[in-house]
């Protein structure tokens, strides 16, 4: 069974998490008028921000709307979607780059609308395979099969490999961890994307604190009462 | 028990001598309470002395059999100690390396004395062809004693480590031993195997060193022993992931010193 813990929008749907990750999906739907965005890679400046948790709650989301949705685990340094999910993490981007093994045998589908590619084994020169023409190829022929693709990557502040992918994606969203991540890491991070002509759709601002939040009382009104 | 390291197969490499020795080394083992043996004679790629996969199965089945006629109780599995090189992959994918009891697990040594730059290279071809790298005896080799974080870099990769019986009691000499303990309670030992090369020096003996790593804790040792057991029946070994810096032990902790200073 999938690890329920972390993703609030399965098992706790009412809650208010979930709501922010489907606002965070209509946003994303509506955020572009002239360019249709397909491919979207999640980064965040320094590791433990929360990028593997908003990116699998996000592709739940959109696959609950509908849309046909591939999330990829492109955290070719610490890997940790097969984890969220539980799934075997022999075969997956990696083996798929080194055209080791066909899509097929490397999908795995454990919600309608959301198939799922972990990252498989851990290669030696993670940039290289991304930046790979291999890398552009797969990800072209993905777009014609699906509405949506989500891309997990590693912090953009620690290593090259998400500003490599934002290059050839349609969009970026930067993690920013609320009390953990100092402000320059943060535009640091940013100018990095903007060095590649990556297109920064946004900032999810993560774990904020509830304290802080005002004029959310409405929530308990429309919230199920337990 | 289960030892999954062993050149128990007579005139293969530098192991067991005759095939007389090689039963002798199976009664050693069932008295030290071990039931099954992966032969693991070496394999040296670009060696015109290598044994064939053929010669390997053959003479697991002969060994087998006289085991039986003489109603003892162990089981040898085939096997092989492949020496890193960089075409291993394409050499299992041509069949002409053998995995450990035909699992996904492959073992492989290193050389004593310093580190392959392809190593890194090699591991994750192999990983891609389905396979799991169990690097033999990592404590043996000088580099790796240097460089302790390479190990938990491989570890987090997926790449097991197989510890010699040996290097726990000081056979391979005092260094080779704390660095062992060193890699015990780092959680990097994986498995453990005998090496056994003859029936008198190196022995298949596995018992004193499960109840050497007893002392660290029973947990370890019994999950270190399950491990070779999930190599023989082709199981997955989930290894967590290592977050922690090795620190090198020095008498003389420059920092520590400043810190009761500023504290002063």
């Amino acid at each position: 069974m999938i690890g329920q813990t972390m993703l609030e929008v399965l098992s706790n749907p009412k809650s208010q998490a979930a709501e922010s990750y489907r606002v965070l999906r209509t946003n994303l739907q509506f955020s572009s008028f002239d360019r249709e965005i397909k491919t979207i890679v999640i980064t965040s400046s320094i590791p433990g921000e929360g990028k593997t948790t908003t990116i699998t709650n996000l592709a739940i989301a959109f696959a609950q709307s509908g849309s046909k949705v591939l999330l990829i685990d492109t955290d070719l340094r610490k890997p940790k979607i097969h984890k969220m999910f539980n799934l075997e993490n022999h075969k997956g981007i990696t083996t798929l780059l080194s055209q080791h093994e066909t899509v097929q045998s490397c999908v795995y589908n454990e919600i309608d609308n959301l198939d799922i590619i972990c990252c498989g084994p851990i290669p030696p020169n993670p940039s290289e395979l991304l930046g790979s023409c291999a890398m552009k190829d797969l990800i072209e022929g993905f777009k014609a099969e699906y509405d949506v693709i989500l891309l997990d990557s590693a912090p953009v502040g620690t290593v090259t490999d998400a500003a490599v992918l934002g290059a050839i994606c349609d969009g970026v969203i930067l993690i920013a961890k609320s009390g953990a991540v100092d402000i320059y890491a943060v535009r640091r991070a940013k100018e990095m994307l903007k060095n590649v002509n990556a297109n920064i759709l946004g900032i999810v601002l993560n774990s904020m604190d509830k304290k802080n939040q005002n004029g959310y009382y409405y929530y308990q009104y429309y919230g199920e009462k337990s | 028990m289960h030892d999954i390291h062993n050149h128990i197969l007579a005139g293969l490499d530098d192991g067991c001598k005759s095939f007389g020795a090689s039963m002798e080394m199976v009664r050693i083992a069932e008295n030290d309470g071990i039931r099954t043996i992966i032969a693991t004679p070496h394999y040296i790629p670009g060696c015109h002395t290598n044994p064939s996969v053929q010669i390997i199965r053959t003479m697991v089945e002969e060994l087998n059999d006289s085991i039986k006629k003489q109603s003892l109780s162990v089981d040898v599995l085939s096997g092989m100690e492949v020496f890193i090189s960089p075409e291993l992959s394409e050499m299992y994918e041509s069949g002409a390396i053998l995995t450990l009891n035909d699992s996904r697990y492959i073992l492989i040594e290193l050389p004593i004395n310093n580190m392959p730059v392809y190593l890194d290279d090699v591991m994750f071809k192999l990983q891609v062809c389905g396979l799991v790298p169990v690097i033999a005896h990592p404590e043996r080799n000088y580099v790796l004693r240097r460089n302790p974080e390479k190990m938990i870099e491989m570890a987090n990769r997926g790449i097991l480590f197989q510890i010699n019986s040996g290097s726990l009691n000081g056979f391979f000499g005092e260094q080779v031993r704390s660095f062992t303990f060193d890699l015990l309670s780092l959680g990097l030992v994986h498995i453990i195997a005998s090496d056994a090369h003859s029936n008198h020096l190196r022995r298949p003996e596995l018992k004193q060193a499960y109840e050497i790593i007893q002392t660290n804790g029973r947990s370890i040792s019994e999950k270190i022993m399950e491990n070779s057991n999930k190599i023989i029946c082709n199981k997955e070994i989930i290894s967590e992931h290592i977050n922690i810096k090795y620190k090198k032990k020095t008498n003389f902790n420059l920092l520590y010193l400043l810190n009761t200073i500023m504290e002063k």
